[in-house]
């Protein structure tokens, strides 16, 4: 049940992709769901508030370099730099919530976001300027990432994890 | 193992990973793996690109009936005229002794989405390899050139739009019959290179394909020179071209053959 779910979620993921834009700059859903996965496997805590479950890093690597495959191998293009860039959010994602932050909040969730997808439009550009021969109007990307940050605000909100509670 | 060792591990498989696929360029037809993870994909932008289509054009339908009779009252009437034309043109390129060009047709095709790259602008067409496209066709609208093929499948294909950093065709303006090259600059403008400071360009004229570039047939509109600037600039002018073809409105197309 719970990989139909995922399934589901990459099947949708990628037809809002293809399908819509915003101001004519295509959108990174995909960053959204491998930080969504990485908030879902966030471990639990325990009483002592020790954190357990470090399988959850990998799992959440794993699954954000899946999606970044798919993306790479839709795009036709070189494959490798979604992989990275999305494996490394969902590991981020698990680690910066285990280690760093302490107490979510809206404003942090929407930071969050705003940094991944720059993160993500960062490493896809660099890697496929070095590794392919494409050119990049770093302008139009900037604007493009700045697009798809503005478009990823409002999952920065809603998506909140649910087990991240603080002990007192 | 300790925490920081097993997050060092994750770090390094995943830029290995990534550095070694990195290394692996597929067209999409190299491997029955990629085709295999993409086909879901493709099927399910072609089934949603269907049923959105069936839907709007059930809803125009009466509209567009009524338009279409209207239009095709006139061009019956303007084919008229053009067949009186064509003959004449016919007639003075054989006394010229010119060899007429003619477009060869490949396929017209519909476009089902935009393309799966994000840094690239390109958009999805529902006719592929078994329509009889090719890489590097041109793609036209009826109101100019829109892009050129940039990959292909058996029943899709991908079009690099004109807007593309990527995209470049050889024109020749219209008017003054000078010659430079289009690129996308991933703006509505295109910018028209290599116009050396001594030559005059007008606001207003129209550029079409030259054809020396070897892939896109000569003739096909593309744009009109909306913005020339001499002062301030190295070699060459700094004009910008404002495509007929806007590709936000793209919704069918016509590849053109070799």
């Amino acid at each position: 049940m719970n990989y139909a779910k995922w399934i589901s979620f990459i099947f949708l993921t990628f037809l809002f992709q293809t399908q819509f834009s915003f101001f004519r700059s295509p959108l990174t859903f995909t960053v959204v769901l491998a930080y969504y996965f990485a908030l879902k496997s966030l471990p639990r805590q325990s009483q002592a508030g020790e954190y357990f479950g470090s399988g959850a890093e990998m799992k959440s690597a794993a699954f954000g370099a899946f999606i970044g495959l798919l993306e790479d191998i839709l795009s036709g293009s070189v494959v490798g730099p979604n992989l990275f860039s999305k494996g490394l959010i969902g590991f981020i994602g698990v680690t910066a919530f285990t280690e760093v932050v302490f107490k979510w909040t809206p404003v942090l969730g929407i930071i969050t976001i705003v940094l991944f997808t720059v993160l993500d439009g960062i490493i896809v550009a660099g890697m496929r300027s070095i590794f392919t021969s494409i050119q990049i109007n770093a302008v139009a990307a900037a604007q493009i990432v700045f697009i798809q940050a503005l478009v990823n605000i409002p999952f920065g909100i809603i998506l909140k994890p649910k087990k991240f509670r603080l002990t007192d | 193992m300790s925490k920081g060792k097993k997050r060092f591990i994750i770090l390094f498989v995943l830029s290995l990973a990534a550095l070694t696929l990195v290394t692996c360029r597929h067209d999409r037809k190299s491997s029955f793996l990629f085709r295999a993870l993409s086909y879901p994909y493709d099927v399910l932008n072609n089934l949603t690109s269907r049923m959105s289509t069936a839907s709007k054009d059930h809803w125009n339908a009466f509209e567009e009936n009524r338009r279409l009779k209207r239009d095709l009252t006139a061009a019956l009437l303007e084919k008229q005229r053009c067949v009186e034309i064509l003959q004449e043109n016919k007639r003075l390129k054989e006394l010229l002794s010119l060899k007429e060009h003619s477009l060869k047709y490949a396929a017209s095709a519909k476009v089902i989405a935009r393309g799966y790259d994000k840094l690239l602008h390109t958009m999805i067409l529902d006719k592929g390899k078994n329509s009889g496209i090719k890489k590097d066709m041109a793609v036209i609208t009826a109101k100019g050139l829109a892009g050129k093929i940039y990959s292909v499948k058996d029943d899709s294909s991908e079009v690099l739009l004109l807007r593309d950093p990527n995209f470049s065709a050889a024109v020749r303006l219209q008017n003054s019959r000078r010659e430079g090259v289009v690129s996308g600059t991933g703006y509505r403008y295109s910018l028209l290179k290599y116009i050396p400071p001594e030559e005059e360009v007008e606001k207003g004229e129209p550029a079409v394909t030259s054809g020396l570039d070897g892939i896109f047939p000569p003739g096909l509109p593309v744009g009109v020179i909306n913005y020339v600037r001499k002062e301030g600039i190295e070699f060459f002018q700094d004009i910008r071209v404002l495509p007929f073809q806007d590709d936000t409105t793209l919704e069918e197309v016509v590849v053109l053959g070799k």
